[in-house]
């Protein structure tokens, strides 16, 4: 085995090549620690922070010395007050600036904000003040906080988005490839009114074109008006920027066609609460006063999860069950983060979805057996009665119904002018009651009679049946026994009755409050019954009670310093919606023709609503179909349908990109979502913090309020020739004025005194908006120094200047330096009784209701609240349709206490929850062999989609829950190409599914429209079949 | 289901220590009991355990050299090093490692550098870079006194007990991690690191060619001895921990009940260490006749045993920081491939097999002696070619290893 | 045996909460394991927190806040909101449970004696720092916490934990968790101050509060206010469900995990 010299250098020369290997080995293995030595020769082998035990913690806004209270600013930094756009809550904020580089630093609460604080502060609180209000001092702060949430704060990173358009965009390509060029404003504004063949892809109407008052748009069909209801706008949510919008569209340029997010979001509960408040215009609804009430049941809205205001009915949840003042159950498919197991009085009740209205209507039987109602309060048949009493108002409890088929008044009240007691239509003519079996005029009775249901003699010799409108309600809810109710909702006959005796035994401070649970395939009926429970209880307007609030101090309005309604060229649109709403079928030339030719006029081609608001669930689907008028062109604000409403992407991404159906599609936006991506032109709009406008609560703040916003922050986007920035203000303004519409432009807005004021960009109009507020009622103080410091409104000054009287300037920095204009605290209640009420009568039966047709089926609505299950639109139920041996499970959807529809893009608030599993009760999981977990595929009649199973017992069998909020596919999830140049690819902004991709065209209808409920047209997205299995 | 909640959310938190720090643990244990297997011959002087001190000495310079190494590697900051010195802490098992740990290298260089003069003494007129390391390290040619060596192997087995104590403790005083947080931790370590030591022993007896009968012998010898000790300590925390409601015993019961990565380490570790400890039982206790066939394979044996020591330190110091301390469960990592995971790891091992290389290549180690001088080393010894040395040397032993004790 | 060790623990969360109010001699003697002395901070003052979980609604504003104030790296927290769903003990019924969490700041803080460097050490007025200038990022401190309070800071690397916001506490301002709790959960303050609002909570409640881990002797100085006792140590949960899936179902990996 003797090795030869050749063999052992051989050998040596092995291992040094080994060693080498190792020491290479080693130096590429150590190569990170080799780099933080290189790099700790600085002195450490990270970035150096600002302070060795601080790190790189901000720097504090200012400092309160604890013991004198003495506040200084930091002069580095600015606060601001402004809005919040995380959510449609719009809390009011304060904003933490650096002075030098214009970033935002941290959010913060408004201390002034009833939105934001527990106990705002009252206006008259110098800003000083306010500030040291939040800090340690006396050990304030903590007691009455103003917060933002966990969006709130993390949003301030949408300014600085990779993701956000700054530039005029054009699109290269065909709708939808994702690939842009750059345009100048002024190009932009050119090509979108002028037209042209701006594509390549032939001859497109400019807005000029469309913009026709003259020519109707089917000489056949004269009442859908002119040519102008071609051009479609819509827009999100109001983002205090909608009056300008709507200056715009409906004055300026005059179309019909102004839709906005409303039919996707809540509108079944708003009709519901609509027709309970006697509010079918407006849709008014309610909330629980929570700090008084006593028993709160949550139908379909998750007070700390979501709702509106989030913050607020957090808040106020969370100090009532540490106070133990209240007791609440929420009645929902899922748990979620309204029921606390760490305190008492507080409980979750799982309820089937898309079954409200058996749950509701087996408590409306249970109240009217046991007399579970305020009694005195629905005797009162009147107003006389009302003010008697002391009550705001009254309800038509005990107002008679005309119950005859085929008599010309079905449906309606029996008036005083029935019988010939007084002229129809004047003010004498009211309802009649029954009071001791006598048929009495309703405001010469102090209390009438519930229950009726007799004949009566009508003046021009008919008899007819009566019934109240208690009666009637009765007879609704006695359709089914408790069992079936129970069966149908899921939840058991013994928990229905206690609730319902908890309820009762509360009286008027026992409330109930729903909302996007009734989002379902009954969900109007189911909001109307819900809201007929806080009727019952006789809440309405009663501390403790259901709340109204106070409305906002409306700038937008013919004010005492500007007119912002009228201008002189003022324009009404006329025509019908492309929605086909709040316009009765029986009064279109369609129906007349069908009529004349002896044809059944109904099944109508497809559903007119006679009295839903107008609907974008409707519009854009039917605008592509034709029916009942095409149209030209559509401008988007800020609205994303294709993501927010169930089932619309399959059915009409298609459709979007042909631009023979649809000529010219403009998105004003900051970001590039699913529905703007199919856009020809994109306006960069302003972000959150960079913007005009004025908010109101939507409710849940008892007092009245307006909150303010303002460019706390320079808009980071382009900028106009004239140095504006280019933003939904300037875009408007740039339109109507180059083609000449009234409103805008140098004399358009009348002051007091008639003088005319120009529009020629956003401050022009909102400042003078802002005076009006300010001068509201008792007008505001003037800001002094101080105030203008510490409310960081130095940047707004010269504005003020440039566009204000002198005298109102003041007045004016005083509502900014504040961030709004808010009614005292001190205000809200009159003894018992809420300052704000609301002074409609409250209808058991709503007549309006009662009396309209359904135009599929040709059969009369039922004034009351009743119970049915999920309906297409043909009134088939859905499960006729879809039944349940195929579709065994419902899903629905709950949103998501940190995400909302655009916020994925935040990584803060990814990093806390990146993802959306799907919730699955033990029992289905085990049905279909699926573990804690598994991946699985959820198929439903319109997509499929792969999530990830969160079994537990925390949903309801049967049902499948997914949080909102997620599944994205633009907004960042897929890069846009711009300039050649590619946005960041982001995969995790893909994660997740979205439950609306599993919406489905509804297959009973003839024009495409997804799954919508049949009464208000909302979008669908509570109990859609689906199926489930691994994937 | 044996759960009471649901958990929707909770952060991932991260591992605060990365391989490097099994590494550290592995190497350094690797240090200490190579230099108690080299102690034998070298400072007691049992002459027997000559080939096998050897190759500890080997095994010994090169893990105390590399060790530090990778604790460094495990600092973010790595640089601040001197801080330890700096600002000193007697409450912190760490800062009085870091007082500990430079004095035992320079003891263990100190020790190495006594056993090889006189090999190095003998070398100096080789040719080429092993001459030249040999005329550079051998420091004149005064002969080296027996007592030195022996004072300073005394010296360094004290301060290499001090690491053990150390290196247990810095863990078992963390109650935050209860799986560490028992008094048997620190013996548990000292063990497998024995087993870790004779399974290295083992192995480089085979790759160098010595393939030493006596080394083998004992080493499995030791082998036996450090799985017996493993054995009882295991079996001690488990019967000292089995009823306690809190404390280590109870946390890996919950692990292993409730984690399937945690059933099949324990498992994986059970199965393994009863086998290795059969499997020597049944080589130490074949007839003479058939050790040597049976023996030349104990390095695999040594292999398993280096495996053991390694994955004990790999579960004790990775797997345990994935036990969720305030959330449910365990969180997973994957090792990641880079400088912090898998490359890191192999970075060291391949750092120190440089390092033993670069040795065996300039450094006569096969002549160690217990002190002397040049005259002592055989001249054909040091200019024969290192692997006919190891010939020879393997020979020898392989005839001795049947042969009366020495004088030892 | 489960629910007997975790009812006992139970017990000890609340009397360790309680004994833990009586704050320590604060020159605690140095020695292996006992804290070096306590050096800087307001000798006067005693900071801690107590959470009122039954006004914590899950919001997170804490988080996001503090993760915002204080520059931490993404994906890692001073302060996190676990939440869970939980059968109640007595009734069963099912509810959600928040767990805010954040450092301690311990009375006994066990990530202080075994920084090598005293890097980490703890201020008179209780609160427990890291000096990031001699912070070697042995990550020792981090290993010991139970409470998962610590992290190395990718970016400064070096160890990083709540402060209580001490920058603002000596700006008299409020912490940015307790200045945004939208709940109203979180209350901060000087326990030596008997006026103060965290010492009249923790008078009126006393007898409820707990802490976490207290077989651990930490003495924790963040106090629940309706804590159930089965949360105080590692919750016997079905752990999160951390898979991010793709739009195909393809595991994605975690957006920001360092290492
Ligand atoms: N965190 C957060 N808050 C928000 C928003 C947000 O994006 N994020 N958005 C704001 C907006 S725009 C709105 S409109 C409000 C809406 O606020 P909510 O109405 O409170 O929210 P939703 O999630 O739409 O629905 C409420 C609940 O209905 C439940 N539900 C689903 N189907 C059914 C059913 O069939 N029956 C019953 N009873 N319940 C059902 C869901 O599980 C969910 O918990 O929230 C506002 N607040
Ligand atoms: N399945 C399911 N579907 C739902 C819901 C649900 O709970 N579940 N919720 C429904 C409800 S309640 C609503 S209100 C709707 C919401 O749906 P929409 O109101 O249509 O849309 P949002 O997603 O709120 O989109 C507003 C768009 O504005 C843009 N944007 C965001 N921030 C800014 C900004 O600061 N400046 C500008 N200029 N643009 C900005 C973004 O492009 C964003 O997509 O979704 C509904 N859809
Ligand atoms: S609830 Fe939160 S996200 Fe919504 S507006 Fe208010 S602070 Fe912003
Ligand atoms: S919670 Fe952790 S980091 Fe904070 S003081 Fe206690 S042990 Fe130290
Ligand atoms: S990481 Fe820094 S603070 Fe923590 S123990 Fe090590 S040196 Fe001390
Ligand atoms: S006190 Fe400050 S550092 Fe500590 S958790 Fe709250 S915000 Fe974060
Ligand atoms: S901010 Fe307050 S209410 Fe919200 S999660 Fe944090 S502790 Fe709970
Ligand atoms: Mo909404």
């Amino acid at each position: 085995m003797a090795k030869s010299p050749v063999d052992t250098s051989r050998r040596r020369f092995m291992k040094g090549a080994v060693a080498a290997g190792g020491a290479a080995t080693f130096v590429a293995g150590y190569s990170d620690p080799l780099a933080k030595m290189a790099k700790g020769v600085t002195g450490s082998a990270g970035e150096k922070p600002k302070d060795r035990i601080h790190g790189n913690s901000l720097a504090p806004e200012y400092r309160v010395d604890l013991d004198t209270g003495e506040l200084t600013l930091n002069p580095d930094q600015r606060t601001a007050f402004t809005i919040c756009y995380g959510c449609t809550t719009q809390c009011g904020v304060r904003v933490r600036v650096d002075n030098a580089s214009d970033r935002v630093l941290r959010v913060s609460g408004n201390p002034y904000h009833p939105l934001s604080a527990d106990d705002h502060l009252p206006m008259r609180t110098p800003v000083a003040e306010a500030l040291r209000h939040v800090s340690a001092y006396g050990g304030q702060g903590q007691v009455n906080r103003s917060t933002a949430c966990a969006r709130g704060n993390a949003m301030m990173s949408q300014l600085e988005s990779p993701f956000r358009i700054d530039h005029c965009l054009k699109r290269v390509g065909g709708r939808g490839e994702r690939r842009w060029e750059k345009i100048s404003f002024e190009q932009l504004i050119e090509e979108i009114c002028e037209g042209g063949d701006l594509f390549g892809e032939g001859h497109v109407d400019g807005l000029r074109a469309i913009h026709d008052h003259d020519t109707p748009i089917d000489p056949e069909n004269p009442e859908y008006g002119p040519k102008a209801n071609q051009l479609m706008v819509m827009e999100a949510t109001d983002y205090g920027r909608s009056e300008l919008l709507k200056r715009f569209t409906l004055n300026a340029f005059a179309t019909r066609n102004y839709g906005h997010h409303g039919s996707y979001c809540g509108l079944a509960f708003r009709m519901g609460s609509g027709a309970v408040m006697n509010d079918l215009g407006a849709n008014a609804h309610v909330k629980p006063d929570i700090q008084n009430a006593r028993f709160i049941m949550y139908i379909g809205t998750a007070p700390s999860q979501a709702g509106n205001p989030f913050k607020r009915q957090g808040r106020l949840i969370a100090q009532a069950r540490a106070e133990g003042t209240l007791e609440y159950v929420v009645v929902d498919p899922a748990l979620n983060a309204s029921t606390s197991h760490a305190a008492d009085h507080n409980r979750w009740v799982p309820i089937r979805p898309g079954t409200d209205s058996a749950f509701a209507m087996a408590i409306i039987q249970w109240l009217l057996d046991n007399e579970g109602y305020a009694r005195a309060f629905l005797e009162l048949p009147g107003k006389a009665a009302a003010d008697a009493a002391g009550e705001a108002t009254h309800s038509n409890a005990t107002h008679l119904v005309i119950d005859t088929e085929n008599h010309p008044r079905r449906g309606r009240f029996l008036m005083a002018s029935d019988l010939g007691l007084a002229e129809a239509g004047s003010d004498a003519d009211a309802p009649l009651v029954v009071v001791d079996g006598e048929l009495v005029h309703g405001e010469e009775a102090m209390a009438a009679e519930l229950f009726v249901d007799r004949e009566v003699d009508l003046a021009d010799g008919s008899t007819v049946r009566v019934k109240s409108s208690m009666t009637l309600l009765r007879e609704s809810a006695n359709e089914y026994d408790l069992a079936t109710y129970a069966e149908h909702c899921g939840i058991p006959e013994a928990t229905i009755v206690e609730l319902a005796e908890r309820y009762a035994s509360h009286g008027r401070r026992a409330v109930v409050n729903c909302h996007g649970g009734m989002m379902s395939g009954n969900g109007f009926y189911a909001a109307f019954a819900v809201q007929m429970l806080n009727l019952l209880a006789g809440n309405y307007n009663m501390k403790g009670g259901s709340a109204v609030g106070g409305g906002q101090f409306n700038g937008f309005s013919q004010g005492p310093r500007y007119d912002l309604v009228d201008f002189p060229g003022k324009r009404g649109p006329q025509g019908v919606f492309l929605s086909r709403s709040r316009f009765p079928y029986e009064r279109s030339s369609e129906y007349r023709r069908k009529v004349e030719a002896g044809e059944n006029p109904y099944p109508a081609k497809a559903p007119w609503r006679s009295f839903a608001p107008p609907t974008l669930t409707e519009h854009l689907p039917s605008a592509l179909d034709g029916y009942p008028y095409p149209i030209k062109a559509v401008i988007g604000c800020m609205a994303n349908p294709i993501y927010g409403q169930a089932g619309l992407e399959a059915m009409i991404a298609d459709k979007l990109k042909d631009p023979k159906r649809l000529g010219l599609f403009v998105a004003v936006d900051g970001f590039i979502n699913e529905t703007n991506r199919y856009a020809d032109y994109i306006v960069p709009d302003s972000v959150m913090y960079e913007v005009w406008g004025f908010t109101g609560a939507w409710k849940g703040a008892l007092g009245r309020m307006t909150t303010a916003c303002w460019p706390v922050v320079e808009p980071r986007q382009q900028k106009t020739a004239e140095g504006e920035p280019v933003s939904m203000d300037s875009f408007f303004i740039a339109v109507a004025k180059r083609l000449g519409l009234s409103g805008f432009g140098d004399e358009a807005i009348p002051d007091a005194d008639g003088n005319l004021h120009p529009l020629n960009r956003a401050e022009d109009y909102y400042l003078r908006a802002a005076a009006n507020i300010a001068y509201m009622d008792e007008p505001l103080p003037e800001a002094d120094e101080s105030d203008v410091a510490h409310g960081g409104i130095a940047p707004l000054l010269p504005r003020l200047e440039r566009t204000l009287k002198k005298e109102e300037r003041g007045r004016v920095a005083y509502l900014y330096a504040r961030g709004g204009r808010f009614q005292d605290a001190s205000d809200h209640f009159r003894g018992e009784r809420l300052t704000n009420a609301w002074r409609r009568t409250l209808c058991v039966y709503n007549e309006v209701v009662g009396t309209s047709i359904d135009t599929m089926s040709g059969k009369p609505n039922r004034g009351v609240p009743g119970h049915s299950l999920p309906l297409l639109a043909n009134q088939q139920t859905m499960r006729e349709v879809f039944p349940e041996e195929e579709w065994p499970l419902l899903a629905f959807s709950f949103k998501s206490n940190l995400m909302n529809s655009y916020a994925i893009g935040n990584e803060r608030l990814r990093m806390i929850k990146p993802y959306n599993p799907v919730k699955m009760h033990r029992e289905d999981a085990e049905r279909y062999g699926i573990s804690h977990g598994d991946t699985i595929r959820i198929e439903s009649p319109g997509g499929s989609v792969v999530g990830l199973a969160l079994v537990s017992e925390s949903v309801m069998p049967g049902s499948l829950g997914i949080e909102h909020g997620y599944g994205h596919r633009d907004l960042g999830a897929t890069p846009h190409v711009i300039d050649g140049e590619s946005q960041p690819d982001m995969p995790w902004l893909r994660a997740g599914i979205n439950i609306n991709d599993l919406g489905f065209r509804d297959p009973t209808r003839n024009v495409d429209g997804t799954w919508l409920e049949p009464i208000s047209g909302a979008s669908v997205r509570q109990g859609l079949p689906v199926r489930v299995r691994r994937a | 289901m044996n759960s009471m909640a649901i958990e929707l959310l909770a952060p991932r938190y991260a591992i605060a220590w990365y391989p490097w720090a099994v590494q550290y643990f592995f190497l350094i244990a690797l240090s200490y009991a190579t230099l108690w297997l080299a102690a034998p011959a070298l400072v007691f002087g049992r002459q027997r355990w000559l080939p096998t001190a050897r190759l500890a000495m080997l095994a010994c310079l090169t893990t105390t050299l590399v060790a530090p190494v990778a604790l460094l590697a495990d600092l973010h900051q790595p640089l601040r090093f001197w801080h330890f010195y700096a600002y000193a802490t007697s409450s912190s098992w760490m800062s009085i490692g870091s007082l500990l740990l430079p004095l035992y290298v320079v003891g263990v260089l100190l020790l190495a550098w006594l056993a090889w003069r006189p090999a190095l003494q003998a070398n100096r007129q080789a040719p080429g870079l092993a001459g030249l390391a040999a005329r550079l390290l051998s420091f004149g040619s005064a002969p080296t006194p027996r007592a030195a060596l022996v004072l300073v192997g005394l010296g360094t087995l004290a301060l290499s007990t001090g690491i053990m104590l150390y290196t247990g403790a810095e863990l078992a005083v963390v109650k935050a991690r209860p799986l560490w947080n028992t008094v048997w931790l620190p013996p548990m370590l000292v063990a497998t690191g024995f087993i870790a030591a004779a399974g290295l022993i083992l192995v480089l007896n085979r790759v160098s060619g010595l393939r030493d009968q006596a080394t083998i012998g004992q080493m499995l010898r030791v082998l036996l001895g450090a799985c017996l000790v493993a054995g009882l300590v295991a079996g001690s925390w488990f019967l000292d921990g089995i009823n306690a409601n809190v404390g280590s015993v109870a946390a890996a019961l919950d692990s292993v009940r409730h984690s399937p990565s945690w059933r099949s380490t324990a498992l994986w570790g059970g199965l393994t260490g009863v086998a290795l400890f059969g499997a020597v039982l049944y080589l130490l206790t074949r007839p003479a006749a058939r050790r040597p066939a049976l023996f030349a394979w104990a390095w695999v044996l040594g292999l398993v045993a280096i495996h053991m020591g390694w994955m004990f330190r790999w579960v004790v110091l990775m797997d345990v920081q994935h036990v969720a301390r305030n959330s449910a469960g365990f969180h997973h990592y994957g090792i990641p491939a880079g400088s912090s995971g898998l490359l890191g790891i192999v970075g060291t091992f391949g750092l120190w097999l440089a390092a033993a290389l670069v040795i065996d290549l300039l450094i006569p180690w096969r002549q160690a002696r217990q002190g002397g001088s040049a005259a002592d080393v055989s001249l054909s010894d040091s200019t024969a070619s290192s692997d006919s040395t190891a010939q020879s040397d393997a020979q020898r032993a392989a005839q001795k290893i049947e042969g009366a004790p020495s004088h030892g | 045996m489960d629910h007997l060790r975790r009812s006992l623990l139970g017990q000890l969360a609340r009397l360790s909460a309680g004994a833990a109010l009586i704050p320590l001699s604060s020159v605690a003697s140095a020695g292996i394991n006992s804290q070096p002395p306590r050096r800087e901070g307001d000798p006067t003052k005693r900071y801690g927190m107590l959470i009122d979980l039954r006004q914590c609604i899950g919001c997170q504003a804490c988080t996001v806040s503090c993760h915002i104030e204080n520059d931490a790296p993404m994906g890692k927290f001073r302060t996190t909101v676990s939440q869970y769903e939980v059968e109640h003990q007595e009734t069963g019924t099912l509810a959600t449970f928040m767990l805010p969490r954040l450092c301690n700041h311990c009375e006994n803080p066990p990530c202080v004696p075994v920084c090598p460097v005293q890097a980490t050490y703890q201020q008179q007025d209780g609160i427990v720092v890291v000096d990031s200038d001699r912070c070697v990022g042995c990550a020792y401190c981090v290993n010991a916490c139970p409470y998962d309070a610590r992290f190395i800071n990718d970016r400064t690397q070096t160890a990083d934990k709540c402060t209580f916001c001490a920058h603002r506490l000596e700006a008299g301002l409020l912490p940015a968790c307790v200045e945004s709790c939208v709940g109203g959960a979180r209350i901060i303050g000087d326990m030596r101050d008997p006026e103060s609002q965290i010492s009249r909570m923790i008078a009126e409640h006393r007898d409820e509060l707990m802490v976490l881990q207290p077989e651990k002797n930490t003495l924790p100085q963040v106090f629940y206010l309706g804590m159930d006792e089965r949360f105080i140590t590692r919750p016997l949960a079905e752990p999160v469900a951390l898979e991010v899936l793709d739009p195909h179902g393809k595991e994605m990996g975690y957006e920001f995990h360092g290492h």
